[in-house]
């Protein structure tokens, strides 16, 4: 038989000229080619004819080729085909996501025609094709490769769900889709390759995950699945058996205390119904199988003797990646379930330590806690203080009232008081006037009664000082009378006084003389001397009778003076009488005359 | 290379020995070309940039998706 060569060797070099080359890889994507696949696939059936071929894109035309069920000759195609979008994809991150994202959208919209990696390996049940295991693989083996050390291309896919919620269906995630289906085809006893398949995709994808261990936890049934599936079936599942341990150890060493399924539980679980020898022993056989051990030798196709399926199980990146970790593997079940493997992927620790976590998770109870407390004395306050602004707006509407009405009574006060004041200022002016008037008139009154009595005293005055002053004239001439007949008396007394007076001087003289010659004479004539004495007693009879007349002038004239005396005093009297009235307003004008 | 692919196109009617020894011929040039291409080998890279900006990335697909490997097959079936 002649082998096909040719179009694997195109295909397989093509994928040399393009992996991990960025400007080929971008525009390799770009070509057009024959949509071959769908004339190769008539022509595997009976009587099918040639199409006329048409062009698609060079991606859609690949992954046409590699999910065909083409009959077991075309194997290698298959394998050169997947070759070739596994190099498309090699280290090229835009163009992985890009190409999942596209895959995503194609499963979710439900279309058929195109071949769809996500929809191959999530929609299993399918008949159709449930005779070729390697749909089913190879579409495994390429979102292996899409996702394999791509945390964002991880991301998208688990963020996928299957299951309608609308139809009543439950919804699951992706990897729980996809253990679903690994679950289903084991139960179902499909080929080994089919379930290594979604294995190899699956472990690939939990280790080192603990996010994605979580979410494969997440349906609680999984782990016991997948330890029944490898505790029964025959020894001819060495490889499926193996894988199973892989995957279980792979969830075991990822899973933490706060998965769905927490550490201890699971080791529990694995350890009371798989037990430790179990688990060790299916590793060891798997590792220990030529199929794994000398897969960098074996040739990965369509072995010429060989009249059923390839000896294909495994991806050589898997390879890789499962014997480099084999030894943790296999050392997995032996880690207690207390102590959790801190994990960094991509720079950044994904797990986090126990200890952190619990006490951060005390430490965030007690503050949820005080929170709580918080929350509630705040409830209270706001209730307290929704009642006191209740309280105070009442009050202050009291207030108000009370203030409305006060300032309304105060308005009328105000309006009254004014009234009032402008009632009294009123009648004021008017009583000040009466009164004015009033006083104006007795004012006019008195004056003129003053004016009247003024006029009465003057004219009495005018009489009296008249009457005083004809009075006084009268007295004055009476006086100047008496005071002239005084003078005169006085005059004539002075006089008849001097005249005496010289008369007795004279007298005297005479006396003396005569005294002398009386003396001289005396003693001649001592009778003389009494001569003379009888003489001078005649004499002192004379004088003593002028003295008595003298003493009767003297008091005729004290007489008149007394006389003047109490005229004066009548003058006075007069006078004060004068001032008297002057000081009541007449003004008499009287001259008295001093005597 | 190219030439051979358009020799391929137009002759289908080539008989069935000739055409099996242009394929092996076509086999071993592109077996050589993958010398070129070795993973991790240190010319690999600069080589890839040759290949791709001559264009015989596009031949090599062409001649993938060619109609007369189809014959292939069906000569084989």
């Amino acid at each position: 038989m002649v082998q096909l060569i040719l179009f694997p060797q195109a295909l397989t070099t093509c994928a040399d000229l393009i992996r991990g080359n960025a400007i080929s890889q971008e525009g390799f994507a770009q070509l057009q080619v024959n949509h071959i696949a769908e004339d190769l696939w008539s022509q595997t059936k009976p009587g099918g004819d040639r199409k006329v071929l048409d062009q698609v894109n060079v991606i859609h035309g690949l992954l046409d080729l590699t999910l065909t069920s083409f009959p077991a000759s075309l194997f290698d195609v298959r394998m050169a085909a997947s070759e070739c979008i596994k190099a498309y994809i090699y280290q090229h991150a835009p163009i992985r996501l890009h190409f999942l994202r596209r895959a995503i959208e194609g499963h979710n919209a439900g279309v058929d025609d195109t071949p769809n990696v996500l929809s191959t390996v999530l929609r299993n049940q399918e008949l159709r094709h449930s005779a070729d295991p390697y749909r089913v693989w190879f579409a495994s083996v390429i979102i292996l490769h899409l996702i394999f050390d791509d945390s964002e291309t991880k991301t998208q896919l688990m963020s996928v769900r299957e299951g309608d919620d609308s139809a009543g269906e439950e919804v699951v995630t992706c990897i729980q889709a996809l253990t679903g289906a690994l679950i289903t085809s084991m139960q179902r006893g499909d080929d080994e390759r089919v379930s290594v398949g979604y294995m190899m995709l699956l472990c690939a994808w939990l280790f080192e995950d603990p996010d994605a261990v979580n979410d494969f936890l997440g349906e609680g049934s999984s782990v016991q699945s997948l330890v029944h599936a490898a505790t029964q079936g025959g020894s001819d599942s060495v490889l499926a058996h193996g894988m199973c341990m892989v995957l279980l150890g792979i969830v075991y060493e990822f899973s933490t205390k706060d998965s769905p399924i927490p550490r201890s539980t699971l080791h529990a679980m694995i350890s009371s119904n798989l037990g430790r020898e179990k688990y060790i022993d299916k590793l060891t056989k798997l590792r220990e199988n030529p199929i794994l051990r000398d897969f960098e030798v074996l040739h990965q196709g369509y072995g010429e003797h060989s009249g059923g399926l390839p000896e294909v199980f495994f991806d050589s990146t898997f390879v890789i990646f499962l014997k480099d970790n084999f030894s943790r593997l296999l050392r997995a079940i032996d880690r207690d379930p207390g102590f959790e493997v801190p994990v960094v992927a991509n720079g950044v620790q994904k797990g986090i330590s126990r200890e952190l976590v619990d006490s951060l998770r005390t430490q965030l109870e007690e503050k949820a806690q005080a929170l709580q407390k918080a929350e509630n004395d705040l409830l209270n306050l706001d209730r307290m203080l929704g009642q006191e602004q209740a309280d105070h707006r009442k009050a202050k509407e009291t207030a108000n009232l009370e203030l409305n009405r006060i300032r309304a009574i105060n308005q009328s006060l105000h309006q009254n008081h004014q009234d009032e004041v402008t009632r009294i200022q009123k009648d004021h002016r008017a009583a000040l006037t009466k009164l004015q008037l009033e006083n104006q008139r007795a004012l006019d009154d008195l004056q003129s009664r003053l004016r009247q009595v003024q006029q009465e005293a003057r004219t009495s005055t005018e009489q009296a000082s008249k009457h005083h002053a004809s009075q006084t004239r009268q007295l004055e001439g009476s006086i100047q009378e008496r005071e002239q007949q005084l003078k005169d008396n006085i005059e004539d007394y002075e006089g008849r006084l001097r005249a005496a007076d010289e008369e007795h001087k004279s007298k005297m003289h005479e006396l003396e003389t005569r005294a002398r010659l009386a003396e001289e004479q005396m003693q001649d004539a001592q009778s003389k001397l009494q001569e003379a004495l009888s003489k001078i007693e005649d004499s002192r009879a004379e004088a003593k009778a002028a003295k008595e007349s003298l003493e009767d002038k003297e008091k005729a004239r004290q007489s008149v003076q007394t006389e003047l005396d109490d005229l004066l005093i009548v003058l006075a009297d007069i006078e004060e009488k004068r001032a008297n009235d002057k000081v009541r307003g007449l003004r008499p004008i009287i001259y008295i005359a001093h005597i | 290379m190219a030439e051979a692919m358009q020799e391929q196109e137009a002759e289908d009617d080539l008989q069935d020995a000739a055409r099996l020894q242009r394929d092996k011929n076509m086999w071993g040039i592109l077996a050589v070309l993958r010398l070129f291409l070795v993973r991790g080998g240190s010319g690999t890279v600069a080589n890839q940039v040759s290949f791709w900006q001559s264009g015989i990335v596009t031949q090599v697909l062409l001649l993938a998706f060619g109609r007369s490997t189809g014959l292939a097959v069906r000569a084989e079936v």
